[in-house]
This record gives C-alpha cells, sequence and structure tokens, in this order.
C-alpha cells in the first residue's frame, strides 16, 4: 500500500470532512429543568422574614425534582438582572423553565413589577418602574425559548413600598404570558397575601415545597391542593391563584410509568426525538432515547425500527469517540459497520472515508466511495466523484471506480427501508387511535337532555300558561293523583323556555302574546298539567298557552306514552286529539 | 496513461449528463429529493419536502408512494385532517387502495366532521373494508415482518375499525337504530371497548324508547367503570364516569342505585334482559304513592287498583279482582239513581267530581242521598270500561257507611 502524501491529504480531506460534516447542526442541551429562585427580605423600607427561607425551601424542593437551580438571595436590580440573563442563557428549545419570587412586587400600570432589595424611593412612577425588575420582560424573553414556563410569584404581601409610591397593592393578571406557560400567585390577582408571621416560610411557599416533593402529582394537582391547605390554613383569606397555557402534563416527579399513562403514543414521539438527535449528531441523547423506547415495548414497526436504529446510533457514538481520540481506523470500522446497518447514511459513509484516509487505508476509502456512488444523492456523487478524481493520482483503483459509471438509484422501497409501503401501518392507526381523546363533553350535554324531561319554565305572570276556563287550584293530594293517572303534560320546547327567560331577564318586557289549543280525547279523562299546575281537570279542554313550541305528552305512571309537539301561533286556535294508545 | 485519463473524464461527463435511473424514478433529480426526505427527522419538515416532490412531479410513478409518506408525516404531526385528505385522493386514484381505504376508515370519526360528502366517503370506505378483508389479509400480502397472528389480528382490527366507522357516520346521519347495530357488532367481538361503549351509551340514550335510554344508562356506566384493555386513558374515563352519573340522576332523579349499577356494568358488555331504572317521574310517583298510603290508606288503594285497571293488562287484573272482595273505600256521591229507592250510587273516588264507580245496592235504598254525601263502602267488582273509565261494584247494603237516614236531608 502507497503512504499518501501531505499534499495529497490537504487536498481530498477538505472534501471528505465537507461532505462528511453537511448534515450535521449544532448540539444543543435538551430536556432540562432549570429554575431561577430569588428571595428578598432585606427591604429597608420594609423588611421580610420569611422570603429568604422561602426561596431556600423552593430551591431545596426544585433541586429534589431534578431542576439545575439559581438560588439568589437579597438581591438588588442588577443581581436580578445578572441572575435573569444566566437562567436564559442556560435554556434550550426543550427545557422546562421555573422562576420563583418571594419578596415585595407591585403592579404599576396593570404591569408587575419585582422590588429589588435596594429599591430606593422614587419621585414618580415612572421612575419607580424604572427602578424595579420587569416580569413583563422576562416573560418576553422566556417566550419560545424553553418548551414551557413556569412562573411563581409570592409576592402578593403588604406593601409598604407600594403604599410609599401610591401604587396598587399585589399583582396584577400577567398580559403577555407565552404559549405552554404556567403562571401561579401566592393569592389572587390584586389581592394582598400574608407573611405567616408565626411560621419561618410562607403558607404558600410551605405549601408548595411540600406538594413538590409529592411523587405522582401534575402540576395542577399540586396547585389545587396549594390552594385549598392555604385557604384553610387562613380561614379563606388567602387563595393561591394560577392560569395555565400548558397543553401537556407537568410533573415534579412523575410517576414510574407516567408517560404511557398520560400519553399512549410517547413512545412514537421519544423515536421522532431520537431522529431529532440523530441529525444533530447528539448520539448520547439518541441512544437514550432509543433504549427508552425499547424499553416501553411498543411492539410492532416501531419497535422494530428502534432495534434497528440503536446498534447504527452505538457505532456513529463509538466512531466519533474513536475519532476524537485520533483512533481513525477504528472510528472509520464502525462507521463502515453503521453503514453496513443503514447503507444509505451518506454521512457515515464520508466520516468513514475520512477517518480511512486519515488512517492512510487509502483502499478502504475508495470502497466506501464505491458504496456512496451506488446510493448517493447527486451532490454526494459529485463529491465522491471528485474524491476519486483526485485520489485516481496516488490510487488507480479510484480511477477504475469512475469509470464504472453511475449506478441506477436503488428501488424507492429500500430507499425507505423503514416503511411499508402498500400495506397500512396498523400499528401507527393504534396509535392514533388511542391518542385521540374519545369525545364526550360534545354529546354529553344532548345525551343528558335526552334524558331529562325539560325543566318547567319560569312563572312570571307575562309567561306563564293562561287557562281559558279558570281551574280551581288541585290540592297537593289531587295533583298527585292527577299525575299519577292517565294525564296530558305540557312541556315546552327548550326554545320556548329560552323566550320566558329572556323576557323575565328583561329583554323584552312586553306582555307574551299568545294562541290557544283545543285538546281532544276521551270525554272525562286526563287532566291536563303544566308545571304542576292543572291547566284543565280533565279533557276536551281549551288552553292558552304563551307562543311557541311545546311538547304534548301522554303520561300514566311516569311513563310517557306518546309526544307531539304543536306550535302555538299568536292568535291562533290549534287542535290536538289525545288518544289513550299512540 | 493520458488516454486512459480522458477516458475516464469522458465517462463522467456522460454518466453525469445522463444519468440511469431504475424504474419508478422519473430522475435522479427525484431520487435526491426522496434521499433529503428519507434523512429529515423533522415531520414539518419532511411535509414540505414532499410538497416540493409534488410540484416537481406531480404525476410521478410514486406518487402514491408519496401519499403514503404523507400520511406517516402528517400522522407524526397529528394531523388527522390532512391525513384523512391524503387517503380520499389515494381513494381517488385507485378506489380500492388498502391504505387509503384503512385510513379513510378510520380518520372520518376522528376528524370529527359530519359533511356529507365526508360520511359518503367514510361509509365507502368501511364497507369497502369489510367486503375486501380477505383479500386484503390473504397470506400472500403478508408483509415478511408480521407473524400469522399479528396479520390475523389485524384482520380483526380492521373489520372492527369498520364497524366504528359505520355506526358513527349512521349516527351522524341521525340514524341511531344504524348506528346501535354497528355497536353491537363492534361489542360482540371487542366487549371491553369503552370507547364503543360510550358511543354506545350516547346513541341508545339519544333514543326515545325508555328501554333503549335505560340501555344507554349501562353503557355509559360500563364506558366510566372499564379499566385495563380497551379502557379509556385516565381523563376520559373520569369524564365517562361523570358524564354516565350525570345522565344517570337526570333519568332518576338523583343518585340511587347508582352505586350497584356501577358494579353490574362490571359483568356484562350489554344490560341484562331484565335491566330496569325508574324514571324521576316513576319515583316521583312511588314515593307519592308512599305518602299516600301512610296519609289515606283508601286513596292509595283505590290509586293502585285504579292504575292497574288502566294498564295494558288490566283485563287480566279486573279478572283477578273479581274473586276478591275489594277493600275499603271511600267516595263522593256524584248522583244516585233512581233518586228515590236509589240502587245505583255513583261515586269519586279521586276526585269528589270525577265519575269512577258504580255501586249496584243490594237491597236499594229507602231514601235518597244528595251529591258531596261522603260514604265508605266494600263489595265486588262487576265490571269495568276503560273509556271513558267506570267500575262498577255489587255491593250488600249492610256494608255501606255514611247513608243518610231516612228523614235526614243534610249531608253526613
Amino acid at each position: 500500500m502507497r503512504r499518501i502524501g501531505s499534499s495529497f491529504l490537504r487536498a481530498v480531506l477538505p472534501l471528505a470532512l465537507l461532505a462528511a460534516s453537511a448534515p450535521a447542526v449544532g448540539r444543543a442541551q435538551e430536556g432540562k429543568r432549570v429554575a431561577l429562585v430569588v428571595g428578598n427580605n432585606t427591604y429597608p423600607m420594609a423588611p421580610l422574614r420569611n422570603a429568604v427561607n422561602d426561596a431556600r425551601l423552593m430551591d431545596q424542593a426544585l433541586r429534589s425534582a431534578g431542576f439545575r437551580t439559581i438560588l439568589v438571595e437579597n438581591a438588588s436590580k442588577s443581581a436580578l438582572e445578572e441572575a435573569a440573563a444566566e437562567f436564559l442563557q442556560q435554556l434550550g428549545p426543550d427545557d422546562t423553565a421555573l422562576f420563583f419570587y418571594a419578596g415585595h412586587g407591585v403592579q404599576i400600570e396593570n404591569e408587575n413589577f419585582l422590588v429589588p432589595v435596594d429599591f430606593a424611593a422614587a419621585s414618580s412612577v415612572i421612575q419607580a418602574k424604572f427602578r424595579c425588575f420587569s416580569m413583563a420582560q422576562l416573560l418576553d424573553a422566556l417566550k419560545n425559548r424553553p418548551r414551557r414556563t413556569i412562573i411563581i410569584l409570592d409576592a402578593c404581601r403588604s406593601n409598604p413600598v407600594a403604599q410609599s409610591q401610591s401604587l396598587e397593592a399585589g399583582l396584577a393578571q400577567p398580559q403577555n404570558a407565552g404559549k405552554e406557560s404556567y403562571i401561579a400567585y401566592s393569592t389572587g390577582p390584586g389581592q394582598v397575601a400574608a407573611d405567616n408571621p408565626n411560621g419561618r416560610d410562607s403558607w404558600f411557599t410551605e405549601a408548595l415545597a411540600d406538594l413538590i416533593g409529592q411523587k405522582d402529582l401534575t402540576l395542577e394537582d399540586v396547585f389545587t391542593r396549594v390552594r385549598s391547605r392555604v385557604g384553610s390554613e387562613t380561614g379563606g383569606k388567602q387563595t393561591p391563584w394560577s392560569i395555565s397555557s400548558l397543553s401537556s402534563k407537568f410533573y415534579f416527579h412523575p410517576p414510574a410509568n407516567a408517560d404511557s399513562e398520560v400519553d399512549p403514543s410517547m413512545a412514537e414521539k421519544w423515536m421522532g426525538e431520537a431522529r431529532l438527535r440523530e441529525q444533530r449528531q447528539d448520539w448520547a441523547e439518541a441512544i437514550g432515547l432509543v433504549e427508552q423506547v425499547l424499553r416501553k415495548k411498543p411492539g410492532g414497526t416501531l419497535e422494530a425500527m428502534a432495534a434497528h436504529k440503536l446498534p447504527y446510533l452505538k457505532a456513529r457514538s463509538e466512531a466519533e469517540a474513536r475519532y476524537e481520540a485520533s483512533d481513525f481506523a477504528a472510528a472509520a470500522a464502525l462507521d463502515r459497520q453503521a453503514l453496513e446497518i443503514d447503507p444509505f447514511a451518506l454521512d457515515a459513509a464520508f466520516q468513514g472515508v475520512n477517518g480511512y484516509l486519515l488512517a492512510d487505508r487509502l483502499p478502504d476509502a475508495i470502497g466506501l466511495l464505491q458504496q456512496i456512488r451506488s446510493r448517493g444523492t447527486t451532490a454526494s456523487l459529485e463529491s465522491a466523484n471528485a474524491m476519486l478524481k483526485a485520489l485516481a493520482e496516488a490510487e488507480p483503483a479510484a480511477g477504475k471506480v469512475l469509470e464504472t459509471g453511475i449506478p441506477q438509484p436503488p428501488p424507492v422501497e429500500e430507499v425507505m427501508s423503514g416503511t411499508r409501503f402498500h400495506v397500512p401501518d396498523f400499528d401507527a392507526g393504534a396509535r392514533y387511535l388511542l391518542s385521540t381523546p374519545v369525545d364526550l363533553a360534545r354529546w354529553g350535554k344532548e345525551v343528558t337532555a335526552a334524558l331529562t324531561p325539560p325543566a318547567p319554565p319560569p312563572a312570571p305572570a307575562s309567561a306563564s300558561p293562561e287557562p281559558a276556563e279558570p281551574v280551581a287550584a288541585l290540592s297537593e293530594a289531587e295533583l298527585k293523583v292527577a299525575q299519577a293517572f292517565l294525564h296530558v303534560e305540557i312541556v315546552p320546547s327548550e326554545d320556548t323556555r329560552d323566550i320566558a327567560i329572556r323576557r323575565i331577564g328583561g329583554a323584552n318586557r312586553a306582555p307574551a302574546e299568545s294562541g290557544s289549543i283545543q285538546i281532544l280525547g276521551p270525554k272525562g279523562e286526563m287532566a291536563v298539567l303544566m308545571n304542576d299546575r292543572a291547566l284543565a281537570r280533565q279533557v276536551p279542554a281549551n288552553v292558552s298557552l304563551p307562543v311557541g313550541k311545546y311538547e304534548f305528552r301522554t303520561v300514566e305512571a311516569g311513563r310517557v306514552l306518546s309526544r307531539e309537539t304543536v306550535e302555538i301561533t299568536a292568535g291562533g286556535t290549534s287542535m290536538l286529539t289525545i288518544r289513550r294508545q299512540p | 496513461m493520458k488516454l486512459a485519463g480522458t477516458i475516464v473524464r469522458m465517462a463522467l461527463a456522460a454518466a453525469l449528463a445522463a444519468p440511469a435511473v431504475a424504474a419508478g424514478w422519473t430522475d435522479r433529480g427525484e431520487y435526491d429529493l426522496v434521499m433529503g426526505i428519507r434523512s429529515e427527522a423533522s415531520a414539518q419538515k419532511r411535509v414540505e419536502l414532499l410538497d416540493r416532490w409534488q410540484a416537481g412531479y406531480p404525476r410521478s410513478e410514486l406518487r402514491q408512494v408519496r401519499r403514503e409518506l404523507y400520511l406517516a408525516a402528517f400522522e407524526a404531526l397529528g394531523d388527522g385532517g390532512r391525513m384523512l385528505k391524503t387517503a380520499r385522493e389515494m381513494l381517488a386514484e385507485r378506489a380500492n387502495d388498502f391504505v387509503g381505504v384503512y385510513w379513510c376508515t378510520l380518520l372520518v370519526p376522528e376528524v370529527r366532521d359530519a359533511a356529507a360528502d365526508v360520511l359518503e366517503a367514510g361509509e365507502k370506505a368501511a364497507r369497502q373494508l369489510l367486503a375486501g378483508l380477505d383479500s386484503y389479509f390473504a397470506a400472500a400480502g403478508k408483509p415478511a415482518a408480521s407473524g400469522d397472528a399479528e396479520w390475523q389480528k389485524s384482520k380483526s382490527s380492521a373489520a372492527l375499525l369498520a364497524h366504528r366507522t359505520l355506526g358513527w357516520i349512521a349516527w351522524q346521519r341521525g340514524d341511531l337504530a344504524g348506528a346501535t347495530k354497528e355497536f353491537r357488532l363492534y361489542l360482540e367481538q371487542a366487549p371491553n371497548s369503552a370507547e364503543i361503549a360510550a358511543w354506545m351509551g350516547i346513541v341508545s340514550g339519544l333514543q326515545k324508547e325508555p328501554d333503549k335510554q335505560v340501555a344507554g344508562l349501562w353503557y355509559l356506566e360500563r364506558a366510566g367503570a372499564l379499566r385495563g384493555e380497551g379502557a379509556l386513558p385516565d381523563e376520559q374515563r373520569r369524564a365517562a364516569g361523570a358524564l354516565a352519573d350525570q345522565a344517570y340522576a337526570a333519568y332518576h332523579g338523583d343518585g340511587e342505585g347508582l352505586e350497584n349499577l356501577k358494579t353490574a356494568v362490571l359483568a356484562s358488555a350489554v344490560p341484562p334482559p331484565d335491566f330496569h331504572v325508574e324514571t324521576a317521574a316513576a319515583v316521583a310517583v312511588r314515593r307519592a304513592d308512599e305518602e299516600l298510603t301512610r296519609t289515606n290508606p283508601e286513596l292509595a288503594a283505590w290509586v293502585r287498583i285504579r292504575r292497574q285497571l288502566e294498564s295494558p293488562e288490566g283485563d287480566k287484573y279486573f279478572a283477578d279482582l273479581r274473586t276478591t272482595p275489594l277493600p275499603r273505600l271511600k267516595g263522593t256521591v256524584i248522583r244516585v239513581d233512581p233518586k228515590w229507592k236509589p240502587a245505583e250510587i255513583v261515586l269519586g273516588i279521586s276526585q269528589p267530581d270525577a265519575e269512577e264507580v258504580v255501586l249496584k245496592v243490594s237491597p236499594p235504598f229507602p231514601n235518597t242521598a244528595p251529591a258531596g254525601t261522603e260514604l265508605e263502602f266494600e263489595g265486588t267488582v262487576d265490571w269495568f270500561g276503560k273509556e271513558p273509565f267506570s267500575l262498577t261494584v255489587v255491593v250488600d247494603r249492610e256494608k255501606i257507611t255514611g247513608w243518610p237516614e231516612p228523614g235526614s236531608r243534610g249531608r253526613k
């Protein structure tokens, strides 16, 4: 074998490196939990007792929940800004960001500001704004940065700082919370919380830190319980408040099988994430995710794909490690191994070429270039051809490869080897069905309404039915008897009820227009009832009703034997014959 | 050597100028696009690349394959609407395309679009899936990676899917009986499907017949109670349970008996033949009866007798009633016949002025009684008519109390 000179390497290696690195993008820190925790006690004007303790307690609770925390105590404005910058810098697109603040806060012109310990009395509201830390700015900076943002402000205390500047106590509703955010206050917007004069920590933070430490609780669960606990400890004077735009559940301490319980398509999502990591050549993360998929045993094509992908990723990961250790031959052999698993992994092929060239193993490099030519895209073909052309100067075999011409591209089924064509992906179908919630809410109202007799209408004078012939009010016993026997029951349709309700509500206080209906049937039988009133003791009867639609039911012992809907028109007379048997 | 170099260069130039392509590819540019799609991890970007492929090669031989790739990408994005559109395009191209038929069947209920054309497409696909089950799932078509059992399981699941969709479509069209039929077929094969139990509960509850409404309560409760395979995810299970409880309370008036029902529904996918839940109105009547029995036992006894006489089994009840004496009843005289020495007395029992009972008195009274006179009597029934209601009772004069003494003019 001929050794290749340095001038040759200078000519070929840049090509190989360029081709090998083309698909790679920068690595990112993924899926972290990062928290900025601030507690301010030492206000010259209005010191607090518990805020620093609160921050320490939260710091501890969050660290136990896997958060990387930045704890700042008694922060000046500049310290707050620096900590916020550090916090933001640590956040990646898949991370969870949590900001906790205990101390004084104010709302200025409906915006929330946190008061640093070096706050000096300001001569104007505008000056006060500039001397405080703007929550709006922090929320803006957090928008679209992490996957989800959790903001917890225990800053609603009775506040001499606010009083001195004639500012409003309590916090305002957040105006610019981004998507995927959860914002919680220790009490409702505009309200003031107490500092728990008898304890080390505020009631709110004490409850929160305790509940964060409990397993299997979602973020919503945690705050529901915090609300309940704080409410009972303060005799209902303080009710923590929160607002959420999170689209998925978040656990501080997830249950062992939380993902599978919460999201049946989680394995597919992990696989998708793994592919993204692979594309970024973040092998360790990709391997971790694929192993997670395999541990979940999703079965079918997904599991087969994961099982196929794992050795490939491991080979690539190991190849990178060997390469960085300058063990180029071993690195190239591992890249070749990866290529055998996935013959279309052109970046692995180019990386292998690169390794073989650095290891001075020209024929192996040419072998890989030949493989690239058989499956490569036009761009990779051109790169491979250019490299072969350059190599041909030193190694005639390279020229021979060039002479063979360009092979036909393989069929699409081979290119998309992980995809099964012409037969449905039943696993994907099953996953799709599992991940689509049953839409019961849409039908719940309708089915409940179908099972419920419509409520009787309200009985204002204008909306009440007025019998044509006055009927003496039935005694309770008489009414019960009438209801027990075969009788006619008039039930207004929902529309008619709505009209009546609107009329009572004042939308239309004009007297209701009415019409009448002649109800015929077996003589001497069947009382006509409506709203527990007898409109007629027996049929035939002429009954006057406000205009609208009504259902006339023949009812016996609670069983509806027949129904008929009749519309009563203004001034009109309808006729209805009731029969015992429908 | 120089010549060889020239040949190589010529060969290379020729190869690049007229690249060879395998059957299926329009040209190498199309292959490049697909290779880009292959290596793209982001589903959104895969869709963009597929769009580029579609725009550049609209009539490609691989267009059906492209649609399958679209399906996979949209599936990763959770975009059921575009998946359904793609599946329908596949069926427009080839009406019995297995992939198109499967996804169209699956997605029509999922996208919750009840437009007539969507329902029609779904029905066509579901019927095609059922009709073509044997050919779609023929052994020859089994993918190498699938085992025989897995292949058979997929076949059964596909059949269930078709019934699910046909039921859904019937439901959306207001054909609740048709929906019930399809869901019943589903539950026969997969009794533990909480989703179909919930749907069955809704379509049953929406029907007017009381027996179907009661069955609806069973299915809804079962949807909320099922655990394990086929159960709804926790959140939906809780929602189903809440809906079921709400529906039960709406129907029955309160939660009485609900706990028993929750236990019972776990035993069977369908309600037993004797399953019954009282309506709120029936409960009110029952409770009123109980109250009446306590406060006015004679009237309560009469209410029970008249109700049974008026029921569809009234004739049979009357035959039984003839063999036993009536309990002591109270009534109010409406009129007597003949006025002097009356042998027939017409009474109202439920209401003082509603003619209900005719007493045939033997021997006749020697004197009359004015309307409004309250009597108590014991006797045996002789005749009854339903329309208008009238019950004739034969009474021994001695068994009547409250009749005015001869010479007396006022009410007793």
